[in-house]
């Protein structure tokens, strides 16, 4: 599932004014996530990816959106940051995000 | 149930700290929240807190890949100046890793309570709650 709403609805005691905020701001993470992943990829810069690709996870884990939450955990567990499985993969949670994105956009458009 | 005086929360994830400043608002089982982005700005405000005399946290929720100074460098530091802390402070790793290296490292650690698996939910933040206000 890309975001197990009823999930987080639970988690939060049906606060759907703080889901909102909460999805805003991830919203915005989300934006800035792919280009600094590709910029330390660039960089070679090993410890930056992992950290970076943890706290995706994390935020991913804390706002239930499952699939993304998945492919970090997975893209986490790589070695080898030039191999064509962890660009595949980094291409599918480039995927993921722009998904995300759109559906907190949509979403918003509701709310207002 | 008595009030603790602070939960401090030591972690770089923005989402994470927001969603659970929010959630322990809404619990109201703290007087205060502290927040800190990374294990250096959080020793030094506990330094700061001993020397001005002034009310440490009673719960430390420590994040472990950090900038700066991560989870254990921060313990590594703590144990420096445990000696002069006035109070019990439980500290707890708060990790989304899943790594049974870290899990170890923090149960096999002095000043780890335990090892809280992200996202925290009410009743693990109650739990650990309780354990102080029952034994303080």
């Amino acid at each position: 599932m890309h975001f197990d709403y009823n999930k987080l609805m639970e988690r939060l005691d049906n606060d759907v004014e703080l889901i909102d905020q909460l999805l805003l701001l991830t919203k915005e993470y989300l934006i800035d996530f792919i280009p600094k992943l590709e910029s330390l990829i660039t960089e070679n810069n090993i410890i930056g990816i992992k950290s970076h690709i943890h706290k995706m996870k994390g935020t991913a884990l804390s706002v239930c959106f499952d699939i993304i939450a998945k492919q970090t955990a997975e893209l986490e567990l790589s070695d080898n940051y030039t191999d064509e499985k962890f660009h595949d993969l980094k291409s599918k949670i480039s995927v993921e995000a722009i998904y995300l994105i759109n559906m907190i956009n949509e979403k918003s458009k509701v709310v207002n | 149930m008595r009030k603790l005086d602070c939960i401090c929360i030591v972690d770089d994830d923005e989402i994470y700290t927001f969603l659970l400043k929010k959630t322990l608002k809404k619990m109201d089982i703290c007087n205060d929240i502290s927040i800190y982005i990374n294990g250096q700005e959080a020793i030094e405000s506990i330094n700061q807190l001993i020397d001005s005399n002034q009310t440490l946290p009673d719960i430390i929720l420590l994040d472990i890949n950090m900038p700066l100074l991560d989870g254990w460098e921060f313990l590594g530091e703590y144990e420096k100046i445990k000696d002069k802390l006035k109070k019990q402070i439980d500290i707890y790793i708060a990790s989304s890793s899943i790594s049974t290296g870290d899990i170890n490292k923090a149960k096999g650690h002095n000043e780890v309570v335990d090892f809280l698996v992200k996202p925290i939910n009410v009743d693990t933040l109650l739990k650990i709650s309780t354990r102080i206000t029952e034994t303080g």
